[in-house]
Formats: C-alpha cells, sequence, structure tokens
C-alpha cells in the first residue's frame, strides 16, 4: 500500500481530496528491464540535463583563481570534485539580459535573451507571451529519437502571480525556463507523482495501467477531431490559440503511443513516488532519482531542472538557513550572510554531486551513463546582492560521448552566455550558426 | 442596422428590449441606465492655440529631465519632447503614464519648480478630454480570444457540474499569467504536461462522480503544518474540542474505511516519543459533525511505557488512533481532533501563544501531524451521492430505455459544462463512448462515467468560446448574446460556470432585459460562489497569495506568530473587501474603514480588546491607525523581511496598489542596503536608508518611495503597533511625499491618498478591469475606465458601483471580429471607421 500525501492547503481548514490515486508496488522490476532496453541499444544516445539554481552564487566562494587543467576547487564547488576529469568550469562569461533584475535571470538562461517583452502596461496586451526557443528544446529535436518523452521539464516551486510578485513581468517569465518555440513556454511539474506517471502511466496493476493507457488515447484521439472542428468555425487568432492545442494534443499522443511500445516490454509494476515531499531534501532526491531513470530508462534524452524560481522564497531551514534563499543572497557582504549563501550552493552541489554518481554508476552501452551525457548546472547571476550578470557559476558535467574534455577552468573573458550555448548545442550536432545574442563559439 | 462605435464607446450597450424596439435603422437610443459615458466637454477642437499652449507647458515642466537627449528614468525612460501633443493616441501609453502621475501631483519632483494648482487641473483636464476624444471612434470595444480555463476555474466548473469539490493545483501545471494576474487569454497557454493534466483529471473526476465499486483500495493523507497551532478549536469542528483538522474527502464507494490520526513525535521526528503524553487526552473522530470514533492516549500508563521505550509506544498509539468505520459514497467531512480538557491549567511553561517553536512543543498538548484515510474496503455498493444525483437525472428501468437515459443524461450534463444550449450533434463523441463501453461488457453507469470524461476534455468545456457571426467583417463589433454574456458574467464573478437561473434567463434573451442584469449581478455577489472574486482578485491585486511564500517572521524575534495568524490575516483582508462589495459600500473604505474583522487570536495580537472565539466577527475599531487596509497585518507583514519592516517595500506597494504611480525597477549592480558595517551599524532602517538616499543614483528614486514606508515604520513586520523598533531605537515616522505632502503616520498617508479619490477608484477599476476581461488594459480602455470612475463617483464611489460599471461597458459587453493577423494596430485602423452591427 502506498500512501498519497498531500500538503493540506493553509488556506482553508476544509480541505478535498484529489480521490485516491491507486499505488501498487512496482519500480524494483522495472529498473532491470529498463536497464537491459537501454543496455541493447546498438548506439548509446546522447542525453543532456540543465539544472538552474536561482539567486547565483558569491563568485570568491565559487570561481577557481586558477585557470586551464588542475584547478582549484573553491569551497561551495568542492562536492563535485570527485567528477574533476569529466567536469568544467566557465568564469568570467556575462548574461544578456535587459533592464529587469530578476526575471532576465533566468528567461536568459537557456535562450541567450530573457524576456521578449516589457513590463505589462508597456507592451500589446492581445499578443501571446513571447520568448525565444530554448537550447535544450533544440537538443531535444536533434536527440529526442523515439523516447516516449521528447523532454521533461521539473521543478520544486509553484509561484504565486500576484501583481508585483513578477516584476511587472509576466509571471510565465519567472516560471519556466524552456520554450518549446518563442511563444510556447513549457511549464514544470513540481509534483513528482504527476511526473513519474506521465514517464510510467497511471499507478495499479498492468491491465489497469493499460486500460487506462487506451482510454487516453481514445480521448485524445477523439479531442482532436472536435478542436480541429471547432477551429474551423473560428477567426484567425482563436485558430492560432487553437493550433498550439492541437499540437500539444499530438504531442501527448505521440507520447502515450510510444509510452505504450515500452509498456509491453515491462514487467512488474513500478512503485511511484509520493506526491508533493514534505521535505525540501526529499524534494530534491526525488527529482533527481526520476531524471535519473529516465535517462537510464531511455524515457527521455533531454530534462530542465528548474530548483526554483527567480528570486526563490525557499527557506532552507533543514540546512541552518531559515532566511529565504533571496534575502540571504542579498547578504550586504555580511560575513554571517555570505557564509550562509555558501552553504546553500553547497548544498546544491552535494545534491548534484549525488544525482552525478548515481549517473555514473549506471552502466550504458559500452561505459556509464555520464561518458553519454552533459550536464549544465549554473545560476544566472553570480553575485546575488547586486543581481550581478557577470560571471555566473557555470558548470558543464559530463563525458559528452568523447565531445568535451574534462578537468579545465575556462575564463571567458566576459564572452556572452549565448556563446556558451551556441557551444553546447554543436556538442550536440544542432546545427544553429547563431544563438540568441551570440557573437561566437565559446572555445569549449 | 448600425450603431456608431462612438456612442458604445463606455456606453451601455442596448438592451436587447431596445433591441427588439429598434428593427428600423434608427440610431440608437441613448441607453437609459448609462451614465458611464465620456463626459462632454466644450469643444476642445484641436486648435492650434490650445496645443501649443500644452506644448509650452510640457516644456516648461517635463522636458528638463524627460528629453531625448537623457530620457529619465534610465531604467524605464520616458521621453516627453518627442511624444505628440498633436496626435494623442499615438503616444496614448505614456500620456496615459502623464496622467497618472499628474493625477496624483506626483510630478514634477518635490524641488523643481512646480505650476499651480489651477495649472495642473488645466492641463490634465485638458489631457483627459483630449486622450477621451481622440479614442471616439478607433477603440476596439470588444477584444476576445478563445479563453482556457485556467485551475481554479476549472476546480470551480467542476464542483458546479458534478458536486464534486477535487484540488486539481497537484495534477495542472501552475498557469503562468500577465498584467498580475492568471486569467489572462493570451497567457493561458497549452503544454504537453497541461494536456495530460487534463486527460488524467477527467478520468479520476468522472470516476469519482459516479463511484466504482471495483476501486482498489488507497491511501490520501494529509499533512497538517507544523507552524499551525492546535492550542484552541480549530474551525469546522465540534464546540468542546481542540485542535486536529477536517477533511473533506470523496468516499468511492460504500464500504469500510480505515480512518487514521498521527501524532507530532518531537525534535523533527528523531525523538520518537510524544510530546504532552504524560496527561490524559481523548482523541476522537468525527464524520459529518457526529463523533464515531474515541480513544484515550496519554496519561501516566502511557508515560511510563513511552518512558520505558519510544519506539515501543509508537505502534500503540498509532493503532490506538486508527478506526475502522463504514462510511457511504460521495463527500464527507471527517474530522480528526481531541476533546477539550476545560479548566485545567497546562502545568508546562508557555512562553508563546503559538504551540510549538522550532523543535519543542510548547503547548504540552499533543498535535496531529497527519491524518490519513484508508479504503475501501468490504465494498457494499455506491448509494446516493450529490454527485450521482446530479448526473444521473434519470434510471433506465430496462435495456429498452439506456440508450434514452443515457442521452438524457448527457444534454443534460453538457449544456451546463458548454454553457449553452446544445444539440444532439454535441454529445455524438460522449454518446460513442458511452456505446463502446456498453458493447465492450461495461455496466451503464461505467458507460456514463467514460462518456462524463469525454464531455470533460471537450474544448467547449476547457475554453470559452465565441463565435464570429457569419458574415460580420473583420473589424466589426456585435454586442455579444445574453448566453455569451452569462459566462463572461459568471467567469468574472465566480470563476465558474453559470448557474441555471442564469442561464434559462439567457436562453430565453431576458438577461438584457431592465434591471435584470443588474439584479443578476446582487443575486451572484450575494451567493458564496462570488467568494472566488473576492479570494482571486485580492490574492493577486494585494498579493494575499503571497502571505505563504514571502511572510516568514523570524521565530525568535516573533515567537507567537504562527500560521492561525498568517490565515487570520488573509481572512480579516478578504472579508473587509466582501463587505465594502457585498453591503454596496464605498471602495474608500477599503481604506478607511473604522471597522475589521477578527477573532480572538487576532484581536489578541492587534491588541483589540473584548474579542472571543475562533470566529470572525466584525468590530468598531478606536484607533484610526488600525484603519482600513493600511492598518491590516497581511500588507504589512507581505512587506516586511524576517527581522524587519522594510519600508522600501511598503512604499513600493503603496506607490503601485493604491497610487498606481510603480516606481522604476532597481538600477542593475546596485547594492541593496549595507548591513556589514558592524560598528558604525545604524540603529534603526530608516538611518540605514538615509544612507542611500544621499547619493543622488539612489536619492532621485529612494525620496519617493520611502516616505510611505516610513509613515508605517509604527507597524512592526507582523503588523503590530509598537512604540519603538526590536533593538529599542525611536521611530520617526515623518516624510513628505511626491505631492508634497507632509505625512507623519498612518492617518497622515491614508487622509493624503483618500484626498484624491478619483486616483485610487482609477487603478481599482484598471485591475478589476483587468481581472473581468482577463486581458492586458491598453491607452484605449482608459476613456472606459474614466467614465466609470466618474460615474460611481456620483454614488460615493460604491465598490459594486465599479463592479456594475465594468459589466455595463463596452469591453465587457461588446466583441469585435478581428482582422486576421491578430495585429491590434491592423484592427485598429480597420476600426476606426468600422459601425457596431448587430448579430
Amino acid at each position: 500500500m502506498i500512501i498519497t500525501k498531500k500538503h493540506l492547503s493553509r488556506r482553508t481548514f476544509l480541505q478535498s481530496s484529489f480521490g485516491a490515486a491507486v499505488a501498487l508496488p512496482f519500480l524494483d522490476a522495472m529498473v532491470p528491464a529498463l536497464t537491459a532496453q537501454s543496455q541493447t541499444a546498438a548506439a548509446s544516445p546522447f542525453r543532456f540535463g540543465v539544472i538552474y539554481m536561482p539567486c547565483g552564487v558569491y563568485p570568491e566562494t565559487w570561481h577557481p583563481t586558477q585557470d586551464g587543467a588542475n584547478f582549484e576547487f573553491k569551497p561551495v564547488m568542492q562536492p563535485v570534485e570527485p567528477f574533476r576529469d569529466q567536469l568544467v568550469t566557465i568564469s568570467k562569461l556575462k548574461a544578456p539580459w535587459g533592464e529587469s533584475v530578476h526575471v532576465g535571470a533566468s528567461s536568459a538562461f537557456l535562450n541567450g535573451v530573457g524576456p521578449d517583452v516589457s513590463r505589462a502596461g508597456t507592451g500589446d496586451a492581445f499578443n501571446q507571451l513571447r520568448s525565444k526557443k530554448t537550447l535544450d528544446q533544440y537538443i531535444a529535436d536533434k536527440v529526442a529519437g523515439d523516447t516516449p518523452m521528447r523532454s521533461i521539464e521539473v521543478g520544486t516551486e509553484d509561484m504565486g502571480t500576484a501583481a508585483g510578485a513578477c516584476d511587472g513581468f509576466p509571471c510565465t517569465m519567472f516560471e519556466t525556463l524552456a520554450w518549446r518555440e518563442d511563444t510556447r513556454p513549457l511549464p514544470v511539474s513540481i509534483n513528482p507523482r504527476v511526473t513519474f506517471e506521465r514517464m510510467f502511466g497511471e499507478n495499479g496493476s498492468q491491465q489497469f495501467r493499460l486500460a487506462r493507457l487506451k482510454e487516453k488515447q481514445s480521448l485524445l484521439d477523439s479531442m482532436t477531431a472536435e478542436t480541429a472542428k471547432l477551429r474551423g468555425s473560428l477567426g484567425a487568432p482563436d485558430k492560432a490559440i487553437l493550433d498550439e492545442y492541437l499540437s500539444n494534443i499530438r504531442q501527448v499522443e505521440g507520447q502515450l503511443e510510444r509510452m505504450e511500445t515500452r509498456m509491453n516490454t515491462l514487467t512488474g509494476n513500478p512503485e511511484a513516488p509520493i506526491g508533493l515531499p514534505e521535505a525540501f531534501d526529499d524534494h530534491m532526491t526525488v527529482t533527481y532519482d526520476m531524471m535519473h531513470l529516465a535517462l537510464q530508462g531511455d524515457i527521455s534524452r533531454v530534462f530542465t531542472f528548474m530548483i526554483g524560481h527567480e528570486p526563490t522564497d525557499r527557506s532552507y531551514a533543514h540546512i541552518g538557513v531559515p532566511e529565504t534563499h533571496h534575502s540571504i543572497s542579498h547578504h550586504g557582504n555580511d560575513p554571517e550572510k555570505l557564509a550562509k549563501y555558501a552553504k546553500i550552493g553547497t548544498y546544491q552541489m552535494v545534491k548534484f554531486g549525488e544525482f552525478l554518481e548515481k549517473v555514473k554508476n549506471t552502466k550504458d552501452g559500452d561505459g556509464n551513463l555520464l561518458d553519454h551525457s552533459l550536464f549544465y548546472w549554473g545560476s544566472g547571476m553570480s553575485n546575488g546582492n547586486l543581481h550581478d550578470r557577470s560571471n555566473p557559476p557555470t558548470l558543464l558535467v559530463g563525458g559528452a560521448h568523447g565531445r568535451m574534455k574534462g578537468n579545465r577552468h575556462i575564463v571567458a573573458h566576459e564572452e556572452p552566455t549565448a556563446n556558451l550555448l551556441l557551444a553546447l548545442g554543436h556538442i550536440a550536432g544542432v546545427e544553429v550558426e547563431k544563438f540568441g545574442a551570440s557573437t561566437g563559439r565559446l572555445d569549449l | 442596422m448600425a450603431w456608431a462605435a462612438a456612442a458604445l464607446l463606455g456606453a451601455q450597450a442596448p438592451t436587447s428590449q431596445q433591441r427588439a424596439q429598434a428593427p428600423t435603422s434608427k440610431p440608437a437610443p441613448v441607453p437609459t441606465r448609462a451614465v458611464a459615458a465620456p463626459a462632454q466637454a466644450p469643444a476642445v477642437a484641436a486648435d492650434k492655440a490650445t496645443v501649443d499652449k500644452q506644448k509650452a507647458w510640457v516644456k516648461q515642466y517635463c522636458v528638463t529631465c524627460h528629453n531625448t537627449r537623457n530620457p529619465l528614468p534610465a531604467n524605464d525612460p520616458v521621453n516627453l519632447e518627442t511624444a505628440s501633443l498633436d496626435d494623442l493616441t499615438k503616444d496614448a501609453a505614456t500620456w496615459e503614464r502623464v496622467l497618472r502621475k499628474l493625477n496624483v501631483r506626483a510630478m514634477p519632483p518635490q524641488g523643481m519648480p512646480h505650476p499651480t494648482e489651477a495649472s495642473y487641473t488645466d492641463f490634465t483636464g485638458w489631457l483627459t478630454t483630449s486622450l477621451d476624444r481622440g479614442w471616439q471612434g478607433k477603440a476596439i470595444p470588444g477584444r476576445y480570444v478563445v479563453h482556457r480555463l485556467n485551475r481554479a476555474e476549472y476546480r470551480n466548473a467542476v464542483r458546479d457540474l458534478l458536486a464534486l469539490d477535487v484540488d486539481v493545483s497537484s495534477l495542472l501545471p501552475n498557469d503562468g499569467g500577465n498584467f498580475g494576474f492568471d486569467n489572462i487569454a493570451t497567457a493561458l497557454n497549452t503544454s504537453p504536461l497541461l494536456l495530460d493534466g487534463y486527460v488524467t483529471a477527467a478520468q479520476r473526476i468522472s470516476t469519482l462522480a459516479i463511484g466504482d465499486p471495483k476501486v482498489a483500495p488507497t491511501t490520501a493523507e494529509f499533512l497538517i503544518p507544523r507552524n499551525l497551532s492546535q492550542n484552541q478549536r480549530m474551525e469546522g469542528l465540534p464546540l468542546g474540542t481542540r485542535g486536529g483538522r477536517v477533511v473533506r474527502h470523496v468516499f468511492p464507494a460504500d464500504a469500510e474505511y480505515k480512518l487514521m490520526g498521527r501524532l507530532y513525535r518531537g525534535i523533527e521526528e528523531g525523538y520518537t516519543g510524544i510530546e504532552g503524553n504524560d496527561k490524559p487526552n481523548t482523541f476522537i473522530i468525527t464524520i459529518d459533525g457526529e463523533e464515531v470514533y474515541k480513544a484515550e492516549l496519554g496519561g501516566p500508563e502511557d508515560h511510563a511505557a513511552q518512558a520505558k521505550s519510544m519506539n515501543d509506544i509508537r505502534p500503540i498509539i498509532d493503532a490506538r488512533m486508527t478506526a475502522t468505520v463504514k462510511v457511504t459514497a460521495g463527500p464527507h467531512d471527517v474530522g480528526f481532533t481531541f476533546k477539550e480538557r476545560p479548566g485545567e491549567k497546562q502545568d508546562v511553561w508557555v512562553p508563546s501563544v503559538r504551540d510549538s517553536q522550532e523543535f519543542h512543543f510548547t503547548g504540552g498538548l499533543p498535535k496531529l501531524k497527519t491524518v490519513g484515510i484508508e479504503g475501501p474496503y468490504k465494498v457494499t455498493g455506491v448509494s446516493a451521492t450529490p454527485s450521482r444525483e446530479r448526473v444521473f437525472i434519470c434510471t433506465p428501468k430496462a435495456a429498452a430505455e439506456e440508450a434514452t437515459c443515457a442521452q438524457r443524461i448527457l444534454l443534460n450534463v453538457a449544456k451546463r459544462a458548454y454553457r449553452r444550449p446544445v444539440t444532439a450533434a454535441d454529445v455524438e463523441a460522449p454518446i460513442a463512448f458511452y456505446n463502446d463501453a456498453r458493447k465492450s461488457g461495461e455496466s451503464f453507469d461505467a458507460g456514463i462515467r467514460v462518456a462524463l470524461a469525454r464531455v470533460l476534455v471537450s474544448p467547449y468545456f476547457l475554453y470559452r468560446v465565441e463565435r464570429d457571426p457569419a458574415g460580420l467583417r473583420a473589424g466589426a463589433s456585435r454586442q455579444v448574446s445574453d448566453v455569451e454574456l452569462a459566462s463572461r458574467l459568471s467567469f468574472f464573478l465566480w470563476s465558474s460556470i453559470p448557474d441555471q437561473r442564469l442561464m434559462d434567463l439567457a436562453s430565453a434573451g431576458g438577461l438584457r432585459a431592465p434591471g435584470v442584469l443588474a439584479a443578476q449581478v446582487t443575486r451572484m455577489l450575494a451567493d458564496p460562489r462570488s467568494n472566488a472574486l473576492v479570494s482571486n482578485f485580492t490574492g493577486q491585486w494585494l498579493q494575499l497569495r503571497n502571505l505563504e511564500s514571502k511572510v516568514q517572521p523570524d521565530i525568535l524575534m516573533f515567537p507567537d506568530f504562527d500560521d492561525n495568524i498568517r490565515e487570520g490575516f488573509r481572512t480579516e483582508t478578504e472579508m473587509l473587501f466582501g463587505y465594502i462589495l457585498r453591503q454596496k459600500r464605498s471602495a474608500m473604505e477599503l481604506l478607511s474603514a473604522d471597522y475589521t474583522f477578527v477573532n480572538e487570536r487576532l484581536a489578541r495580537h492587534y491588541g483589540i480588546p473584548g474579542v472571543y472565539g475562533t470566529r470572525f466577527q466584525q468590530v468598531k475599531l478606536t484607533d484610526p491607525n488600525r484603519f482600513g487596509l493600511l492598518g491590516h497585518g497581511s500588507i504589512l507583514s507581505l512587506t516586511s523581511v524576517a527581522t524587519r519592516t522594510s519600508p522600501v517595500y511598503r512604499g513600493k506597494y503603496v506607490l503601485t496598489t493604491f497610487l498606481n504611480t510603480p516606481p522604476p525597477p532597481p538600477l542593475p549592480n546596485v547594492p541593496t542596503l549595507e548591513e556589514s558595517n558592524k560598528e558604525n551599524a545604524p540603529k534603526t532602517v530608516r538611518e540605514q536608508l538615509e544612507r542611500h538616499r544621499t547619493p543622488v543614483v539612489c536619492a532621485s528614486c529612494h525620496r519617493v518611495i520611502d516616505p510611505p514606508g516610513f509613515a508605517l515604520e509604527h507597524f512592526n513586520s507582523v503588523g503590530q503597533w509598537r512604540a519603538k523598533t526590536e533593538n529599542g531605537a525611536t521611530i520617526d515616522s515623518a516624510g513628505v511625499l511626491a505631492d508634497g505632502s507632509k505625512v507623519d503616520g498612518p492617518v497622515a498617508l491614508r487622509t493624503a491618498i483618500l484626498a484624491r479619490p478619483d486616483a485610487f477608484a482609477s487603478v481599482l477599476t484598471e485591475r478589476l478591469m483587468t481581472y473581468a476581461l482577463g486581458r492586458g488594459i491598453e491607452p484605449s480602455d482608459m476613456p472606459v475606465i474614466r467614465a466609470i470612475v466618474r460615474k460611481a463617483s456620483l454614488d460615493n464611489y460604491r465598490l459594486s458601483s465599479l463592479v456594475q460599471g465594468i459589466i455595463d461597458s463596452a469591453p465587457f459587453q461588446m466583441r469585435t471580429k478581428l482582422e486576421p493577423a491578430g495585429n491590434s494596430t491592423t484592427v485598429a485602423r480597420a476600426t476606426a471607421t468600422a459601425s457596431v452591427e448587430q448579430p
């Protein structure tokens, strides 16, 4: 018997439950099956993962002083030293985000541009939200192949949408890291259970899962027909919205179809994680674990993990930092606060290290999973106290199929982060000549 | 027939009766109840002399700073050297921004040459009238696109459709948002994650609504936050109880269920014993208020057992707190609580009102950590539930009746779900699902279940769709039909689908008959469903939704602050807004109310005597500092940080929320308060702020931002009045606002804001209108907003008048057929010559 945990909203004393999601044990049986499948694949695919941390890291606690090989690990980065041979750290990049204070940090992270809108009231109230297609999506185009999920977007925070909470910008800009197209943000799933069920289907017996999946497919199929008919009777602006809707229906259809094929090869029932974990540390662990599982089982080859949104109100009480991440990042050079700021960064490096360790210990083709992956861990700013957009923490880890040499500290001399994005795209085989505000390709 | 678009700008759209009476091509009669038209000022033709005079005014007072060479403010520049006064609509956004500043006399800055009051009035009057005239015939009254239901609307729609209240927030992603709200049509994107969520939700909701005797047992567990004190009676639980929680759970079948309470153990669970276990306590479980289970906990015996082995006692207590109870299908309120121990003083030291500090409970009482419901076991069937009653309007007595009954059921559901009359064609797809299920041997109920799932994923349910009549040309506007208007109304006032009464009225075409619409608005606001408007609007406009994430007072400095107070803050502000709205009181009372809504706990927090019990009640305030929103703990805590108040946040909040003059964003790479210099540490936040009001770059903004914040300095970061700061420093709340008025506290600040009621009514109307229309406000909407405010000003600025004004306005009543490209300038141009056509 698996337990569905729910946070009781502080809002109401009368809280309703979403019925009860069925859950029966099954994951243990599945992992070997998944692994076997990915090991027999003719050639190991390229995997790409992005982890975004808001509010930056104080540069002195992060960037090595020595460039090139065998650089020294500063305290915050220390926990990932064991991966030195497959690790590249870059300093002196410049994140190009316009007038915004926080929103640009995350919204420019993967497209090198930032919000393609101005503050509310000065833009066109009728046009769709607009940003720029992000790197992860270019890479997904290239590497997704027949994986059930083209890409996975996860996070840990469900941000409010109150005016003022988003610095006058559309809140969507704060909440998403990945954009499928210029007008199509991909929201994050914060509930591990939802992510899990998207990866493996509803919990329950094999028979139940297949029945639900079949029913989903019929429902989607029928939705397509009805929506297409409705679309025909509408004006152009409405058509554009329904086109997006239809295209998403088709994506889910494709996803379910590919999942169905996989499901037949699986035996047993995976054990789903509980809903929203109570402890942030558990939330971090289970999210990383699922990304590991997705790569391992070749369910997806691309993920973005938004640890928090800018400027996060997450408290790190469990490691002795009861203040919010954002308020600590405005440390005012107070040594006590700087120490706590470093503590948060270090904690995140520990979690990243745990993930890398699991990936490295996973056999994949002729090597391990880390050999065939590239992970980009970073933030959109360096010193949060100044919202400093130069010198953001930028960490690349993974063998990338031998396409990236590790053990290096690269000094980028104020090159825009877009130059790095272009270089990452090229490693993954994306054929573009310019990316966002790129002025060239960072020599990786 | 055609109506001049200009006549409708801001005016009430014609009623259907007037429509019916005017089949000939006579011009529209002036609508009887429509006062909301722009004021007809004497002809101020754009004669050159007048315009030149105004140009000189702008040059004299504005262009020194807002020029081409150096358009201030640097981070959000305004150039008034190039902005055209000849063609105002061209730079309307800029001029509206100018008006907002001038209307509250926030420009020119203090210290710069100021016009006389008469000269101010002359310029703003001319600018307002000219802008209003400039838009006549050019505005696009009704720009709407298909509008996806957001998470809150989806949940409410399911509740009203199926009598089933389910929390979909875990299944559907955050909707994002724009213009400060999450119901903005153009920001309600779709994604694979969302679509997957819709389909899954439809499967689960339909299963819950119909019930399922074959459903496998599951467990739902609810966590109770540690920060919620449980040392008093909790809302929704019977009198004579203490602590615990009520959950509304939908039971899938008539069966046995295990109901479980689990206690907090202490020291973050590393300590497996139970605090407060030395005294006896009675744990009880209630269903719909009736006690169904009772167990004794604690006391000498348990305490001795715990002293022997903390690990051993745990499963014993857990078993005693687990009941097996027969429950019928459908939603039930399940309460888990303790019997009160009246009259018994605690024998432990109680240092604070809240019942726990970081690791220890200080109340000496056991506290529930989770409650759970597991089942069903030994299913006996699925008896009548509110959802089944709603769905099964017929029951087939024989196989031959099944098809007809299924059709009836689905037509009935679809009509409510799609918010319009439906035909057999609308339910073809659901019927096909029903038939497939029946053919494959499923029961009648199971067939209805899957057909219902199909209705829930229809684009007609998930989207608000309005269709342009055939033959209407691009750019032309029409009055929406009564049925379309019914949906606009219900999504504005209820965040949900129309009810039967509204639909009946609309289907009969009677919604716009004289007096009917206003009566419906009154009825709908009186209905509890309008709580959605109160909480969704205040949650976003006043940012109450951030109370959970942003308000994290330091536990050592504010040991009494807990979730009960946090929840109380929200309730207080929502109740004030709801009261003013429903009792048709002046919107100005939001700031000036000499009454508020508190329970005992919150009253004690504020120092208001004579309030007892957990129920919130209206109390008369004697201290004028506490009047209105500026004295609400919600707003005062939202604008503070963990260890101190933030005059900057408070100032920015007041300027943005109440005065509509948000300060420009901070420049990048500018540090915030330096708190590092410990030897020379400033004693107060004010001293700190004075320091960076010295450099010119900071001062230009902070001398405007900080004073409203300083005025509130006597309120600490959890909204309590304080004579001195926490470190004993004297508080100086004096300051000068942007308009030059001297303020020295909440009363003076409130007086200064309310001295310009139109400005406050304007910002409120702009925000309400954004929420009502689900789109951003364009400069071309401003004449309408001014007309609404002007009309409400004759009626004591009643909040309900603002709401009614919005509902009567052209943007709410009309729909414009958009140009193919969806490009607003194209449409604006097309509409310049367009007429408004009847459907």
